[in-house]
Parts: structure tokens; C-alpha cells; sequence
């Protein structure tokens, strides 16, 4: 009875933090819990922690460094991969027994403070971090190595210009000397983070989306890319591509020239093998052998949902989260290899960005050749994009209504941005099977 | 008809390319006998180009992007000849006599329309939901788009694109977006604003076209627009109510 309880609840505080967006109901929580928080300590009830640590981490700006005191700890951070990466890396070195970590979307300040808070019999954590909250979360709690893998245009309404970005990381590395970075110079704005800075292991895992780095982040010249062989410069400054000393290409890895691994990984998409080459490297430099690496990788299920399946009134539904140009490119390439049909979903709440603008930055072409059902609170914005895009689509006002279009025994896909995913993943849930 | 998309490798952070694909759809729709074609940077600006599309960017590409166009002419001899611009954000800024980076205060534009754009005090931005009552003349129903940018504009001269009724617009204080003339619609709605309001994209595809004859009834994607245009109240993005008679 008290489970079922707690269960509602859960979805009931999902569905607020879906409404106002994530960081504006963590706010919104620890005022709330003040009282909580403090009835829970005077009582030692232990089933309070977990409301203190929210309330603490807020109202008392110590917390994150007091419960990060005696760990190590590697941050996680980028725009696109973050969240799987860091339950890569998690496998990688051991597992959630043996490693700390935040649940996917925990990836602010209060949600990290949470973790480490539950995690006293734990003394190594791999940490999600949202891109605009890694410089404070750094400063108050500082990492022993930052992985750093990509930036691009995310959410621009709510987060800064992705430049501005960069220029906070890279004054972040300049307080944390010491500090062990992971970065994939793929990406110029990654490069540019590290450039100076001591301790970091360069790599090469490739960037498919380069339009937000076309200006040089020193001179403001342009920058010329060859994407064939991924190589970039400034037409007129120094600034270019560094030397890595890891390169991943197809799912070959390579170390100081040499084929160090064949990187596999039981998630789908060129970009998971990217992602899952990344947690080779960081289990590698970890010394943790090859071949442990390689069947953690391979034993990884859905992430927070992501890439699961269900049967779903008597449909096969996997489900795919995209939340900004980059991403859903990604997700595109990997789809455009099947012919299966599809559900499209967008909404626009605040922790999806209130601007729907960056759908006309996404090329849905390779979509033209299936059927496309297109769903969520803004289906209409969706729906205008497709047309002008020339991707035939019918609309639908519900899951059921969308995922019954398609006859039974369909295998469908299925991308949301990030409230929709959630949306559509309690459905799933609540009225169909999870499968793998 | 030859819709050219200037610099979409620089002026494309909201969606920008949207407004060209839109035109060139559309013209197609109408039967009118249309290309499109993206210059980027570098590339030469195509002299039989009839409509301009540039779009919204960040302070260093913005700068590239005028640097390029100032080097090329071809835009300055616009008053001499009969092409049409739609200019978007940063596009519109850089039109102007002056705009502002993060690294020049005053930074000379192009000089094709009397607007001089200020950074916000305090490094503020504005940002949201806007909706424009445009022109009397234009004849069109009220105009939603979404806006960000850090710079407040003032019209020197000439007529603004609308009058704000949600949103902010050029400038806290005049409550007007963008510039109107016969060669030129400017504003700061980016992104999806021809998606968003498609009389507007056939009101742009006339002026390149006046005597073309074409019917403009409503296209199939018109009934979706409506669609998007009703979800946008219902969803609260914008804090419009329904008596302005958006719908």
C-alpha cells in the first residue's frame, strides 16, 4: 500500500517537473521541503535524508562539497550523450555496488547533491553534470577528472549561446589546475575548453554537427572544416585541431597510432559506439582490462528509458529521446537504415526549450519514405515542419490514437524530446510490457 | 523566381533556413517556377538572386557575415534594383547603420535601413513569445513569432514592421518590431516566422512576383499552421488572449 503510494506520488512530481521544467521544480522542492527537512533531522527519521540533502544543498551551500568530502570523482558533461555515457562509465568501473551515480536527468546541482548524499559506503562517483551547472558544481565539489565530449545548440531561450558556454569551462579549468580532463577534441569548442590546460587526455571520437563552431572561439575568423577526415583550422590563427592521443573511427579505437580496441556496445547508433569508445577510454587510462570493459558494454539495457522496447496494444515500440538539432540528427542517421514507421513528439514546456525554431535545423528527409504519425503537446509545429520538409505525416491527439494507426504486429519507432519522452514513457509504463 | 539564403553556415542559430525552404515551397506551391540556393560564406552572392533571405546569429559570425556582404556590394546597390530582402534578428541588425558586439560597442553596418541597434543595459536579453499587429497596409492577420536577441533597435526613419502587442519587440520603450519598406521586411521573429504566419511568406512571394497572376488560395499545410497557431494559445507559450482574435 505505502509502495503504490510512493509510486503515485513519483508520477505526480514527474508530471509538475515535466510542467514548470526540471531546475524550476527543484527550486520549487526545496522550498517545499524546508519544513521536511528539518522535522526529519529532529525526528532521525531515516527516510527523510533523501528530502534534507535536497533541502540542504539548496539552503545550505556547503553541502554539495561536505558529502562530495573523501571521494573521487569524475564529471560527466556535454549536450548530446551525457546521460548514457555516465552509465557507460558506471559499468565500466564497477557498477552502481561499486560506483555513485545520479539518476539520468538528476544532472543539477540539487540532484547531484542528492546522489552523493546516498553514497557514504561509496567512495568513487561518475556524475552527470548539466552543461551550465558543471562550472559551480565544479567549485564546490572539485572533480578528479571532467569528461568532456561535445557542445551545440541546446534550448536557447533558457541556455546561453553555446560560445558563452565554452568560455565558462574554460575559466572552470583555469580554477581547477589540477584537474584530469577527458576531452573530445572532435569538437572545436572542446578543444578550445582545454587549450592550455595541463592534464588532459585528448581524443578523436568525431562530430557530426559543426554548424555552431564555424567561427574561431579566439580570433573570430572562420574555421574551415574537412569533414571526410574530420580535421579543422582557422583561416588565419593558429587555432586547429590538437594531437589525441586516443582516435576512434567506425568501432576501431586507437591508441598512439596503434588499434588498441574493437569497440562494441549492446545500445543502438553510431553515436552510442562513439559514446561507449569514451568509456573505453576512461576504463582504459583506469587500467581496467579490455576485455572487462568490452562485456560491461555489451550487457547495457534501455538508459532511463532510452533505447527500450514494449509491446504496446499489440505493437512493438522502441523508444528513442532527441532534444535538440544534434541529437535528433543522430537519431535520424540511425533510422534512416530501417524502413520501420514512426511517432514524432514535441512539446515545448520550459525544460524543452519554449522556442520550436531548432526543428527547421534538422533535416527530416530520410523520413520521406515511411509512414509518420506526429503526437505531444506541440504536434502542430512538428507538423508544419514536416510538410515544408516534404515528409508525409497524419496527427494524432493521443499515444493510443497513434500507435493503433499502425496495424498490429507493427515494429514502430518512436523519438520524443524530452517532457514528450517522459509522457510517452509513462504510458508505456502503464499500459504496455517492457521487453529489452 | 530565385530565393537565395545568405550565409546559412553563420546566420542560422534559431531555425533561420526555415524562412527560405518556406519561400521556395510555397513559390513552388504557387506554381510560379522557383530555385532556391544557400550561399555560404565564401561562396559569391549570386547576382540573379530576386529574394534575400539572412538570418540570426551569434556576435562573431554576424560580423563575418557583414564583413562579407560589404566586400561583395552587391546587397548596397539595392535602392537600383528590384531585389526583396527578408532580414531576420542579427540579419536585421547588421542591415542597419549600427549594431553592437560583446567585442565593438559600435560596429558599422550596412547602411541599407535607418536602424541603430544598442546592447540592453545590464546585458539583459529579450526573450519570448511575440506577437506583431503588422502594417495596416500589409493587410495581414496578427503576426506570432518567438524572439532572443541583446540588442534594442531604433528606427531612425521609416515605418516599423508592426505594432507589438505581445512581447517586446525593437525596444522596451517603442513597442514596434522590425522595418517596412518596399524592398525590405525585417524583424526580429525568428526562426519559424514564415511557418508560423504563411500570408506573410505569400505577401513577400507578390512583392518579388507583382504581376504575376497566381491564385494564392490557402495550401494544405495552411490548415496545420491553424492547428499551430491555436496551440500555441492553448499551451500558454504565449500570454496573448484569445480576443485579439489569434486563432
Amino acid at each position: 500500500m505505502m509502495k503504490k503510494n510512493l509510486g503515485s506520488i513519483g508520477r505526480a512530481t514527474d508530471r509538475v517537473a515535466n510542467f514548470i521544467g526540471r531546475s524550476r521544480y527543484e527550486r520549487l522542492v526545496t522550498s517545499l521541503a524546508d519544513g521536511v527537512g528539518s522535522l526529519s533531522k529532529a525526528t532521525n527519521r531515516g527516510s527523510g535524508e533523501a528530502l534534507s540533502a535536497m533541502v540542504l544543498s539548496k539552503l545550505d551551500s556547503s553541502a554539495l562539497s561536505r558529502f562530495s568530502e573523501g571521494k573521487e570523482l569524475i564529471y560527466v558533461s556535454a549536450t548530446n550523450g551525457k546521460t548514457t555515457t555516465t552509465a557507460m562509465i558506471t559499468a565500466v568501473l564497477g557498477g552502481p555496488q561499486l560506483v555513485v551515480t545520479n539518476e539520468a536527468g538528476n544532472n543539477m546541482t540539487a540532484g547531484i547533491t542528492l546522489a552523493l548524499s546516498r553514497a557514504a559506503d561509496r567512495s568513487l562517483g561518475v556524475i552527470e553534470v548539466d552543461e551550465s551547472h558543471l562550472p559551480i558544481v565544479a567549485s564546490k565539489a572539485p572533480a578528479n577528472s571532467i569528461v568532456l565530449m561535445n557542445l551545440s545548440r541546446d534550448q536557447l531561450d533558457r541556455v546561453s549561446e553555446v560560445r558563452s558556454i565554452a568560455d565558462k569551462w574554460r575559466v572552470m579549468l583555469e580554477a581547477n589546475r589540477g584537474v584530469r580532463v577527458f576531452a573530445n577534441v572532435s569538437d572545436p569548442h572542446i578543444a578550445y575548453v582545454v587549450q592550455g590546460h595541463g592534464d588532459v587526455v585528448p581524443f578523436e571520437v568525431g562530430s557530426k554537427w559543426t554548424m555552431d563552431a564555424t567561427v574561431c572561439p579566439l580570433c573570430e575568423s572562420k574555421v574551415d572544416f574537412n569533414e571526410g577526415i574530420g580535421d579543422y583550422h582557422c583561416v588565419s590563427c593558429t587555432f586547429g585541431k590538437p594531437k589525441s592521443d586516443y582516435v576512434f573511427m567506425g568501432d576501431e579505437l586507437y591508441h598512439a597510432g596503434k588499434l588498441l580496441a574493437i569497440v562494441r556496445t549492446s545500445l543502438p547508433g553510431q553515436f552510442n559506439l562513439m559514446n561507449a569508445a569514451v568509456a573505453t577510454i576512461v576504463g582504459y587510462e583506469r587500467e581496467i582490462p579490455l576485455k572487462d570493459i568490452d562485456s560491461a558494454l555489451t550487457s547495457l539495457s534501455g538508459v532511463g528509458g532510452r533505447y527500450s522496447t514494449f509491446q504496446i496494444l499489440g505493437r512493438t515500440l522502441t523508444a528513442f529521446m532527441a532534444k535538440n538539432p544534434a541529437g535528433w540528427q543522430q537519431i535520424i542517421a540511425m533510422l534512416a537504415e530501417s524502413t520501420q514507421p514512426l511517432i514524432v513528439g514535441i512539446n515545448a514546456n520550459v525544460a524543452d526549450g519554449r522556442d520550436t525554431s531548432w526543428l527547421y535545423d534538422i533535416d527530416f528527409g530520410p523520413f520521406g519514405d515511411r509512414e509518420v504519425i506526429v503526437v505531444g503537446e506541440r504536434r502542430y509545429d512538428i507538423a508544419v515542419r514536416l510538410s515544408y520538409g516534404g515528409v508525409a505525416h497524419r496527427i494524432a491527439t493521443t499515444y493510443t490514437e497513434a500507435i493503433t494507426a499502425f496495424d498490429e504486429g507493427t515494429s514502430i519507432s518512436y523519438i520524443g524530446n524530452y517532457t514528450e519522452f517522459s509522457n510517452m514513457m509513462r504510458f508505456l509504463r502503464d499500459a504496455g510490457e517492457l521487453i529489452k | 523566381m530565385k530565393i537565395v539564403l545568405l550565409f546559412p553556415d553563420l546566420l542560422g542559430t534559431y531555425g533561420d533556413s526555415g524562412n527560405g525552404e518556406i519561400l521556395f515551397r510555397r513559390a513552388l506551391a504557387r506554381g510560379f517556377e522557383a530555385t532556391y540556393q544557400r550561399v555560404f560564406y565564401g561562396d559569391p552572392i549570386p547576382r540573379d538572386g530576386n529574394l534575400f533571405v539572412i538570418g540570426g546569429g551569434e556576435d562573431g559570425p554576424m560580423q563575418l557575415a557583414r564583413d562579407a556582404l560589404h566586400k561583395d556590394g552587391f546587397l548596397g546597390d539595392l535602392a537600383s534594383t528590384d531585389h526583396q530582402i527578408l532580414a531576420v534578428c542579427a540579419g536585421l541588425q547588421i542591415l542597419g547603420e549600427r549594431f553592437v558586439t560583446s567585442a565593438a560597442p559600435s560596429s558599422p553596418g550596412l547602411g541599407l535601413i535607418p536602424v541603430v541597434t544598442e546592447r540592453i543595459a545590464a546585458n539583459k536579453r529579450i526573450v519570448g513569445e511575440v506577437a506583431v499587429e503588422a502594417d495596416l497596409s500589409l493587410d495581414l492577420p496578427i503576426l506570432t513569432g518567438y524572439e532572443n536577441h541583446g540588442g534594442e533597435s531604433r528606427l531612425l526613419s521609416g515605418s516599423p514592421l508592426g505594432r507589438v502587442v505581445s512581447g517586446i519587440g525593437n525596444s522596451y520603450a517603442t513597442k514596434v518590431d522590425g522595418f517596412l519598406s518596399g524592398r525590405i521586411v525585417a524583424t526580429y521573429m525568428h526562426g519559424p516566422l514564415l511557418a508560423r504566419n504563411p500570408h506573410l511568406a505569400d505577401l513577400i512571394i507578390r512583392r518579388v512576383a507583382p504581376k504575376a497572376t497566381n491564385s494564392f488560395t490557402p495550401l494544405e499545410v495552411d490548415r496545420e499552421v491553424e492547428g499551430l497557431r491555436s496551440e500555441i494559445i492553448s499551451n500558454r507559450a504565449l500570454s496573448i488572449s484569445r480576443r485579439l482574435g489569434l486563432r
